[in-house]
C-alpha cells in the first residue's frame, strides 16, 4: 500500500489511542499528547520506513525511542537525532497503583519488565512484540516466556515471604 | 499464585485502562508538527483532503471537529490549535497576512474555506473568503471548483434544515447506491448549533482574516478587530470589512472602478462578458443583468416549487471579494450541503468528480444566484440534482 495521506490517516485512526495509552502508562500526563503527536509526526516523516502489517509495532518502537530520549533530555527530540542506545530504566512501574505489582515489577530486570508490560498492557506478542523489541518472533516468544516465568517466581517469593 | 493469575494481576494494573484520548485534538497536534499531509494545495487533491476530514468527522469528535477538519482541509490555518500547541510559523504567517494569502490562494483554498463556511451556514449558502482579484491561472474561481465525489443518487433522510439556528444535530444519510451498502450517520460538523462551537467561529474568523476571540451574546457570536467584523448567528454568517462597501465598489474613478468590478466578478467565476456594468454618478459601480443565461442549464431551481432565493450579496474591498452570500433554494441548498459533505467524502466513490457551481438563474426581470452541482462519472456521464 502506498504510504500516502490516506495510509497515514488510517494508521492514525487505528493506532492513535494505543500510542496515546502507551505514553499514558509511561510519561507525565502533561506530556502524553505531545509525545503521541510526535510519534505520528515521525511516522509521517519516515513513512517509507514503516513496515506494512507492523505499523503499530513500529509506532511502539518509535515511541520507546522517543520516550527514552525525552526522559534523557527532558524535552521532545525527533527520532532522527536520537541516540542508538535506549535507556530501559523505565519508571513505568512507579505509576502502578497496585503495590504488590509495583514491587514485583521493580524486581524484574528492565528487559523482563519491558517484555511483560508490552504484552500485558499493549497486548503485543509474537511478531509484533519482536518488532518492538528488535528481535525475531521466536526470540520474542522466548523472551516473553522467560519473563512470565520470572514474574511467576517473584510472585511466589513475595507470597512466601 | 499461578502464572495466569500473576499476569492477570499485572494486566489489571494497566494505568491507561479506560484512557480515551481526544483523537481530534491529537490529530491537530500532528498537523501542527508536519503540516497538512494531504499534500500541496493545488486543487487536485481536495477530495483527498475532504476524505481526511471525514475520518475525523466519522470518529464522532466533539467541539473541535470543525477546526480540526478545517486544518486538514487546508483552510489557511483555520484550526484552533490545541492548548499549548502553536501553529507552525507558516500557518501563523498566513493568518497574519490574509491579503497576501488570498492572492496566492487557488480554487482549492476557496472551496476549502467555503466548505467550512457552508456547513455552518445551514440553509444559507455562504462562501466567505478573501478571494484575491486576479486573472488567468492565479484567478480563483468562486463559482466553480471540482472535487472527488461519490455517487449521485443518495437519498437523504432526516429533518429539514431550518434557518432558525436551532438544534441541528446530525443527519442520517442512506445511500441508495449499492456501493454504500450500509447507512451511516454523518456528523455534519458544521450543522452543529453554532452558539456551541467557539472553535468553529474562530475558524471562520481565521478564514476571513479577522483576529480576536469570539464573543458570544445570546445566540450570536461576534469576532471583530480593526479590519472587520464577523457575525455568526445560527445559520447565518456575515462578514463585513471595515471601510469596505457592501456589494458595490465606490470610487470617483469610473473607469477604474469598473475595471475593478469586472475583475472581482470575473474572479468569482462569473462570465463578465455576459454582464453589464454601470457606474453611477457617485462613483458606485454595480454588476447587473447578464445578457446570456446558458448557465441556467445547470441550475436546479425547481426545488419544491418555492422560489426561496431572497438575498444575494457580494462584498468587495481593495483586496477583492471578501464575501459571497446568497440564501438559496432550500432544497437545493440542503442537497448541496449534504452532497458536499457526503458525496465528496464518500468512500469508494466511482465518480470522477463533482463540480459545484453558483449560477445565475432568470427570475422574472431579474437574476438570482442558485447553487448546483454536476457529478461526473468515470464513463463520462454527468448527473445533476433531481428536482
Amino acid at each position: 500500500m502506498e504510504h500516502g495521506p490516506l495510509w497515514f490517516e488510517d494508521v492514525f485512526r487505528r493506532h492513535a489511542t494505543a500510542v496515546h495509552r502507551y505514553f499514558a502508562r509511561r510519561a507525565h500526563p502533561g506530556e502524553v499528547d505531545d509525545l503521541t503527536a510526535e510519534v505520528f509526526a515521525t511516522a509521517w516523516r519516515r513513512r517509507d520506513d514503516v513496515p506494512d502489517g507492523l505499523e503499530l509495532a513500529w509506532l511502539y518502537r518509535t515511541a520507546g525511542y522517543l520516550l527514552a530520549n525525552h526522559r534523557r533530555k527532558a524535552r521532545p527530540v525527533l527520532v532522527e537525532t536520537m541516540p542508538v542506545e535506549v535507556d530501559h530504566a523505565d519508571p513505568q512501574h512507579l505509576v502502578v497503583v497496585d503495590d504488590s505489582v509495583r514491587e514485583v515489577l521493580g524486581r524484574l530486570s528492565a528487559r523482563d519488565r519491558q517484555v511483560l508490560v508490552l504484552h500485558a498492557w499493549e497486548g503485543l506478542s509474537g511478531a509484533e512484540l519482536g518488532a518492538v523489541l528488535g528481535i525475531s518472533k521466536g526470540g520474542a516468544e522466548a523472551a516473553l516466556s522467560r519473563a512470565r516465568a520470572r514474574l511467576r517466581e517473584l510472585w511466589a517469593e513475595r507470597e512466601a515471604g | 499464585m499461578s502464572d495466569d493469575e500473576a499476569f492477570a494481576r499485572l494486566r489489571a494494573t494497566d494505568p491507561a485502562a479506560g484512557v480515551e484520548p481526544d483523537v481530534v485534538a491529537l490529530r491537530a497536534r500532528v498537523t501542527a508538527l508536519v503540516g497538512d499531509v494531504a499534500g500541496p494545495e493545488d486543487g487536485t487533491d481536495l477530495g483527498l483532503r475532504l476524505r481526511v476530514a471525514r475520518l475525523l468527522v466519522e470518529d464522532g469528535a466533539q467541539e473541535e471537529d470543525a477546526a480540526a477538519a478545517a486544518a486538514i482541509l487546508g483552510a489557511g490555518g483555520t484550526a484552533e490549535p490545541a492548548a499549548g500547541v502553536a501553529l507552525p510559523a507558516a500557518a501563523a504567517g498566513a493568518s497574519a497576512v490574509p491579503a497576501r494569502r488570498a492572492r496566492r490562494r487557488g480554487p482549492a483554498r476557496w472551496l476549502a474555506a467555503a466548505a467550512a463556511v457552508l456547513v455552518v451556514g445551514g440553509v444559507t449558502y455562504v462562501a466567505a473568503d478573501r478571494l484575491g482579484v486576479g486573472t488567468g491561472a492565479d484567478a480563483p474561481s468562486a463559482a466553480m471548483a471540482s472535487m472527488a465525489a461519490g455517487p449521485d443518487d443518495v437519498r437523504v433522510r432526516g429533518y429539514a434544515v431550518e434557518d432558525t439556528g436551532g438544534e441541528l444535530g446530525s443527519r442520517e444519510v442512506v445511500p441508495a447506491d449499492a456501493l454504500w451498502s450500509e447507512s451511516m450517520t454523518l456528523r455534519a460538523v458544521a450543522l452543529e448549533p453554532v452558539p456551541g462551537t467557539r472553535a468553529t467561529v474562530a475558524a471562520l474568523a481565521r478564514v476571513v482574516g479577522v483576529a480576536g476571540d469570539p464573543v458570544r451574546s445570546g445566540t450570536v457570536w461576534t469576532v471583530a478587530d480593526g479590519n472587520g467584523t464577523l457575525t455568526v448567528d445560527g445559520t447565518y454568517v456575515d462578514y463585513a470589512r471595515s471601510g469596505a462597501s457592501s456589494g458595490v465598489v465606490s470610487s470617483p474613478d469610473a473607469s477604474g472602478v469598473t475595471a475593478r468590478l469586472v475583475a472581482v466578478v470575473g474572479a468569482a467565476g462569473l462570465d463578465v462578458d455576459g454582464m453589464a456594468f454601470a457606474v453611477d454618478s457617485d462613483g458606485t459601480a454595480a454588476w447587473t443583468t447578464p445578457r446570456a443565461s446558458d448557465r441556467a442549464a445547470d441550475a436546479d431551481v425547481v426545488g419544491d416549487g418555492v422560489p426561496a432565493v431572497d438575498s444575494w450579496s457580494m462584498k468587495v474591498d481593495d483586496d477583492g471579494i471578501v464575501a459571497l452570500a446568497g440564501t438559496l433554494l432550500r432544497r437545493t441548498t440542503t442537497d448541496l450541503e449534504v452532497r458536499a459533505v457526503t458525496d465528496v467524502l464518500g468512500a469508494g466513490a466511482p465518480a470522477d468528480g463533482v463540480t459545484l457551481r453558483v449560477v445565475l438563474q432568470p427570475d422574472g426581470d431579474g437574476w438570482v444566484p442558485v447553487a448546483s452541482y454536476v457529478v461526473r462519472g468515470p464513463d463520462g456521464t454527468e448527473a445533476r440534482p433531481a428536482s
